[in-house]
C-alpha cells in the first residue's frame, strides 16, 4: 500500500475530529444565556358613587307611633313665633334608593308653605378620586321651579346645593342640603316632579 | 389610529352619574256643608226659643233641645246645593211666620279635603229686608263654634243659625239672610 493513501485518510480523519470538536464547543457557547421576560398586567379600577344616607326631617310618622310634625322653613316668619315645626303632621317626605345610585323622594301631601331640608350623602365608592363636575336641577312636565323660596313665580322652591368642584376621594362621603317649599302658586293634588344628577368624574379629568 | 382610539378613550373619561328623582305631591282644601237640620221641620210644633243642637256623625241625626208652642202655623226647611263655584250654599226658608217666631237650622261643615282648614265666617248674618221692612225687622245670631275653628281632615265644625221674628215685621213679606263662611289653610293667615 503505498505510503501516500495513508497519510491522506489520517489527514481526513482529522479534520473530521477537528469539526466535531469545533461543533461541541460552539453549542457549549450557545447554551450561556438568559432571557428574561416581563409580563404585564394592567388592572384598571372603578370610577363609582352610591347614595349613603339621607338625613330627612319629615318622615311619615309610624303607624300608630308619634306624629311627624311638618317642618317649618326658617325664611318663614311663622318659625320666629311657633318654632321649626308645625303643630300638624299633614305633609311626609318618604325617601328610598339609599345603597344605590339612584333617589326617590316623594313629599306626600304638602300644602302652600310645606317646607323639608333633605340632606343628601353620597360615598366615592369607587377606587378612583372624584371630582363633582355638575349638578344639575331638572323639572319634569314642563313646570317652573319658584326663583325664591316664597315665590309665586313657580308652585315650588327646590335648591340642590352647589358642591361643584369638590373632590372626594375613595370612601369619602359628600353631604349636600335639598330644599323644598311649595309656594302659594301650588295647585292642589297635583305631582310636581323633578330630577337632580351629581356628576362625578375621575379627578383627573376634571374641567373646571 | 391606536393613538385616536386612546384619545378616544381618554376623551369619553370615567363618570358616574347620580340621580335624585324627586316628587313633591300636593294634598286638598275642601270643605263643605254636609248637613243640616231644621227644629221646626213640616209638621211639627212651632219653636219658641233656640237653646242648642248636638249631632250624632255615626247616625247623622242633629238634636234640638227647646220649647214648643202649642201651634204648627210656621214652619222652616233647610236644604244644601254643593256646588265647586262659588261654594257650598245653605238654604233656609222658613214659611208663613209670625212676630216671636223663632226657628233655628243646625249644619255640619266638614274637611273633606287632605289638609287642615280653619272656618271662618266672613260675612256676619246680614239681613235684607222687603219694602218697607227694615233690618230690626229680624234677630239673627250664629251659634256653635268659634270664628277660626280648626277643623282637620274627616272631622267636622257643628254650627247654627237663629232667626227670631220681631213685632215690627212686615207681613205677608220676604226677608233674606245671607252669610258666608270660608275655609282657609290652617297655618295661612286670613286674607
Amino acid at each position: 500500500m503505498p505510503q501516500g493513501g495513508l497519510d491522506m485518510r489520517k489527514t481526513i480523519s482529522l479534520f473530521a475530529v477537528l469539526m466535531i470538536s469545533l461543533l461541541i464547543v460552539g453549542v457549549t457557547y450557545a447554551m450561556w444565556s438568559k432571557t428574561l421576560y416581563l409580563t404585564g398586567i394592567v388592572n384598571t379600577d372603578s370610577v363609582s358613587g352610591v347614595f349613603t344616607q339621607v338625613t330627612n326631617l319629615d318622615p311619615p310618622a309610624p303607624p300608630g307611633g308619634p306624629p311627624s310634625y311638618d317642618p317649618i322653613d326658617p325664611n318663614d316668619p311663622l318659625y320666629t313665633i311657633i318654632g321649626p315645626r308645625e303643630l300638624k303632621d299633614v305633609g311626609s317626605t318618604n325617601v328610598t334608593g339609599i345603597g344605590t345610585d339612584t333617589l326617590t323622594v316623594y313629599v306626600n301631601n304638602s300644602y302652600p308653605s310645606y317646607y323639608n331640608d333633605l340632606e343628601i350623602h353620597y360615598e366615592n365608592n369607587g377606587s378612583v378620586p372624584v371630582i363633582i363636575q355638575n349638578i344639575t336641577l331638572t323639572t319634569i312636565g314642563g313646570w317652573k321651579i319658584a326663583s325664591t323660596w316664597n315665590g309665586t313665580d313657580g308652585p315650588v322652591w327646590v335648591a340642590a346645593y352647589d358642591g361643584i368642584g369638590s373632590q372626594l376621594d375613595p370612601g369619602q362621603v359628600k353631604t349636600q342640603s335639598l330644599e323644598l317649599h311649595v309656594t302659594q302658586a301650588a295647585a292642589q293634588n297635583t305631582n310636581y316632579m323633578f330630577q337632580v344628577t351629581y356628576i362625578l368624574v375621575q379627578w383627573n379629568e376634571y374641567v373646571p | 389610529m391606536l393613538g385616536l382610539l386612546v384619545s378616544g378613550v381618554s376623551y369619553a373619561m370615567w363618570s358616574k352619574t347620580l340621580i335624585l328623582n324627586g316628587t313633591v305631591n300636593t294634598g286638598t282644601l275642601n270643605a263643605e256643608f254636609s248637613a243640616a237640620a231644621s227644629s221646626d221641620p213640616t209638621g211639627t210644633l212651632d219653636t219658641i226659643n233656640t237653646t242648642s243642637w248636638t249631632y250624632n256623625p255615626t247616625t247623622g241625626v242633629f238634636n234640638w233641645t227647646g220649647f214648643r208652642y202649642d201651634k204648627d202655623v210656621a214652619n222652616t226647611t233647610v236644604s244644601i246645593t254643593t256646588t265647586s263655584t262659588p261654594g257650598d250654599t245653605l238654604t233656609v226658608i222658613e214659611n208663613n211666620t209670625y212676630p216671636s217666631y223663632n226657628a233655628s237650622v243646625a249644619f255640619t261643615i266638614d274637611n273633606l279635603g287632605t289638609i287642615p282648614a280653619n272656618i271662618y265666617l266672613m260675612l256676619p248674618p246680614t239681613i235684607t229686608p222687603p219694602p218697607g221692612g227694615s233690618t230690626s225687622d229680624l234677630t239673627v245670631g250664629l251659634g256653635g263654634f268659634t270664628n277660626g275653628t280648626q277643623v282637620d281632615p274627616g272631622q267636622y265644625v257643628l254650627g247654627w243659625l237663629w232667626i227670631h221674628v220681631e213685632e215690627t215685621a212686615v207681613q205677608n213679606a220676604t226677608y233674606t239672610v245671607s252669610a258666608t263662611f270660608k275655609a282657609v289653610q290652617w297655618n295661612e293667615p286670613l286674607s
